[in-house]
């Protein structure tokens, strides 16, 4: 990974987010969207209208979530730096990952739609497609090579990652740009409304007190090019993917296996396939969305997997930060779990105050933690319908670069 | 080494039926479209390759009280997987390591509807909260694992007409990187009403005329859609063996070029589908018999779509065009591999040759000149807006 670009309700651009994160900042407020008056609770984090008017140069049809994915995207370019002429247009992939698209314009068209008294036009629907994100990305940079867009929710911008940095080993594409974005919507504010996963007040990953969510919306983006490649053009590299795991609960369409089942067969099987052993990760990015059931059955896989490492490992929940963005959260916190590795210090969990008797590890309460000997960092992302998604990552120097 | 992929079985509901047998034998009669209203003030009727009713084929996978939790395209991909898994002889097999990936254009926009309708008619507190978890796209593939205890890889991938082909490359990838044994991988497209009044709104659709089940007309950038589920079964050759399992075809490879975008602007067919072939890894198989292509009622592109294979692969060469009957499948274009296969186990389908041209509008009946001969090598092909291309290459074991 040599680019990486991040927005969301921290603020815009990975200097500004990482500190803000490393310092357990969090920045939610009530949501201003039209429409998200009628819901109870409404606390969640909304990315500043002023950092969404930059991009205001943006056809009118550009959606929500593809403007935080182009306001993203642009950084991890630009960080890059890839000079000019070293790919051609067909070897540059895009794989997006999305949970809503462009749902929220679309929410427009639907509501006038049978109102013979009002009208919306027809290009609220040009974002509504789960493809457009990517559609939107690649035509927009003139990017030709191989284009997917994963919807799988919680996991789609995680999945994304691994089959991406798959298709680059297999020589599909010579560099992709990942990008995961989520714009806020009222379908899918309601849906986590209606089943009672939302926060009143404060989101408090592994906390005792916890009472749910907070929903957020945002974009990273990360730029993937062959190790050699980027090596020999001295490009900064945050890490690599070392390998990845996918797997699938089989058990509910929106809780977690109670022992985290599938979540442990996407761990073991990243390990596995990186050659690695459990004593050798040092960090792992949790799921961590502040629910009891996500907390305590993540709490379980880990301790299945890891043994008793898992009482030295640090884990943290940045979600307690930016909130959950669903089809964004895999980029985010790759983004996160990137920065860790290259600063080699571990981000904390926001809001953890009173330990819970049932998530017995280190879960990095207040602020971040230095982590001078960092080499291994794992990213877990699970999601409705029962998909995990455990993403591994060494840093420079520490994988075998896919041979 | 990329390890041997087979096909081990198959499941398919289409407007002409819950079995892949109501597809081949529709296809030489009739077309399957309907008369149908999309929602919204304004619309008109359009033509679509509507399911039929197939509650029954759905019942021996899901009990009553878990049909009532899911969407109709949760349903329609079950019954196809439920079917594939059963002709593969795997239905009751244990399937740690055996993973699904889904391909679907536009996902549950039914459900999205009805979730959304009770949001906006009655509140955000009276909304019925068993409708939500079934508005995201990779629900199907979610009910899928939980009914068939499928607990390997699982994922879905949306890209307008390639999704199909993106799905059953995402599936091989798995197989060959070991991350799986066996996967399930399905296509599945649902034309709700509320789809089709969006799709209407953005002037995308035909209309519908009394003449539309007897007629193939082509139009300028207007298509007609369909509806289906189709579902296979991929393993690696030591998975076969090993359970002595038999194949129904080889899945030689896998190619996309280029992409799909929206809305629906075609251009570069030609480019797209020649790099298509090109990719294609065709070192253990001989000459391509025959072809099923994919098409989308848009004159130049589903004419330049044929003249270009027909180019490339020879003007004799047979060509099946299932979606003039269907419509327009759009993500579930895993039918077109569903056939390839079915033609290279020994099925026959109506086809014509790739290098005859296409009038503007020609009755159904005068689409095939004849039966496909014995064939051993079909390529699926389809071409999507944006000059995207797809192209499965199948063959016969």
């Amino acid at each position: 990974m040599t680019g990486l670009g991040i927005i969301c309700c921290l603020g815009q651009g990975v200097n500004k987010v990482w500190s803000r994160v490393m310092a357990g900042d969090t920045d939610f407020r009530e949501i201003s969207l039209p429409g998200f008056d009628q819901f109870q609770n409404r606390i969640g984090g909304q990315v500043a209208d002023d950092l969404l008017a930059q991009a205001s140069s943006l056809a009118p049809h550009v959606s929500r979530h593809e403007r935080l994915g182009w306001l993203a995207a642009t950084e991890a370019l630009a960080d890059a730096a890839w000079p000019a002429g070293l790919y051609q247009n067909h070897e540059i992939g895009v794989a997006a990952g999305i949970g809503a698209a462009g749902m929220l314009e679309a929410e427009e068209w639907v509501a006038h739609r049978d109102d013979p008294h009002t009208f919306t036009p027809a290009w609220k629907l040009h974002s509504y497609p789960a493809s457009s994100l990517a559609d939107f990305l690649a035509t927009t940079f003139a990017f030709s090579g191989p284009r997917f867009s994963i919807a799988t929710a919680c996991s789609s911008s995680a999945t994304s990652l691994g089959f991406a940095a798959d298709a680059i080993r297999k020589g599909r594409a010579k560099t992709f740009m990942v990008a995961g974005a989520e714009g806020l919507s009222r379908l899918t504010y309601g849906g986590f409304h209606s089943l009672h996963s939302i926060a009143p007040e404060r989101c408090q990953p592994f906390d005792k007190n916890r009472k749910g969510i907070f929903l957020g919306e945002g974009a990273g983006v990360l730029i993937l090019e062959g190790w050699q490649e980027a090596k020999a053009r001295g490009a900064t590299i945050y890490g690599e993917v070392l390998s990845w795991g996918l797997s699938s609960d089989a058990h509910h369409m929106t809780a977690p296996h109670p022992e985290g089942s599938g979540a442990v067969q996407a761990m073991q099987q990243a390990l596995t396939r990186a050659g690695l052993e459990p004593r050798d990760i040092d960090y792992i990015n949790l799921h961590g969305t502040g629910t009891l059931h996500n907390d305590l059955a993540e709490s379980k896989a880990v301790e299945r997997v890891f043994g008793r490492h898992a009482d030295t490992l640090c884990l943290s929940s940045t979600k307690s930060m930016t909130g959950h963005c669903l089809g964004a959260a895999g980029a985010i916190e790759s983004v996160f779990s990137l920065l860790a590795l290259h600063h080699k210090q571990a981000p904390p969990t926001a809001g953890l105050e009173t330990p819970d008797d049932q998530c017995p590890f280190n879960y990095l309460p207040g602020s971040g933690k230095p982590m001078p000997t960092m080499k291994y960092v794992m990213n877990n992302v699970l999601a409705f319908g029962g998909n995990n998604v455990a993403l591994l990552f060494g840093g420079d120097g520490e994988g075998n670069h896919g041979a | 080494m990329a390890p041997e992929i087979y096909i081990s079985g198959m499941g398919c509901l289409t407007a002409y039926g819950p079995v892949l047998a109501d597809l081949v034998s529709g296809l030489a009669g009739h077309s399957a479209v309907t008369k149908i209203l999309p929602f919204g003030k304004g619309a008109v009727p359009v033509p679509c390759g509507t399911l039929a009713e197939f509650k029954e084929a759905l019942a021996p996978y899901a009990a009553p009280l878990l049909r009532r939790k899911m969407s109709r395209l949760s349903k329609m991909a079950v019954t196809a997987v439920g079917k594939a898994l059963a002709a593969s002889g795997l239905l009751d097999d244990d399937h740690e390591d055996c993973g699904v990936v889904l391909g679907t254009a536009f996902g549950s926009t039914a459900q999205s509807d009805l979730f959304y309708g009770d949001l906006l008619t009655k509140g955000a507190l009276k909304v019925n909260p068993g409708y939500f978890p079934e508005t995201v796209p990779n629900a199907p593939a979610g009910q899928v694992s939980i009914i068939f205890g499928l607990q390997g890889a699982n994922t879905t991938v949306c890209q307008q007409a390639l999704s199909s082909e993106h799905a059953l490359a995402l599936a091989a990838d798995l197989l060959a990187s070991g991350m799986a044994r066996r996967m399930v991988v399905v296509g599945v497209e649902e034309m709700s009403p509320a789809l089709l009044g969006g799709l209407q709104a953005c002037g995308q659709l035909q209309k519908w005329t009394p003449s539309c089940s007897e007629e193939i007309c082509l139009s300028g950038h207007r298509i007609r859609v369909g509806e289906a589920a189709v579902a296979l079964v991929l393993e690696t050759k030591e998975s076969l063996v090993g359970r002595k399992g038999h194949a129904l075809a080889r899945l030689h490879d896998v190619v996309t070029a280029g992409a799909a975008a929206w809305p629906a602007v075609y251009h570069e067919v030609a480019p797209a589908l020649k790099r298509m072939v090109a990719g294609l890894d065709k070192n253990d198989c001989g000459a391509i018999d025959a072809v099923i292509a994919g098409t989308s009622f848009i004159k130049e592109v589903d004419t330049s779509h044929l003249a270009t294979l027909a180019q490339l692969l020879g003007p004799d060469v047979a060509a099946v065009l299932p979606e003039y009957g269907t419509g327009n499948v759009m993500g579930a274009g895993l039918l077109r591999t569903a056939l390839a296969v079915a033609l290279v186990s020994g099925s026959q389908l109506p086809c014509r040759s790739l290098g005859e041209s296409l009038s503007s509008c020609l009755p159904y009946s005068k689409l095939y000149s004849g039966p496909t001969g014995p064939v051993s090598h079909v390529l699926a092909t389809t071409v999507s807006p944006g000059g995207g291309a797809g192209g499965v290459l199948v063959g016969r074991v």
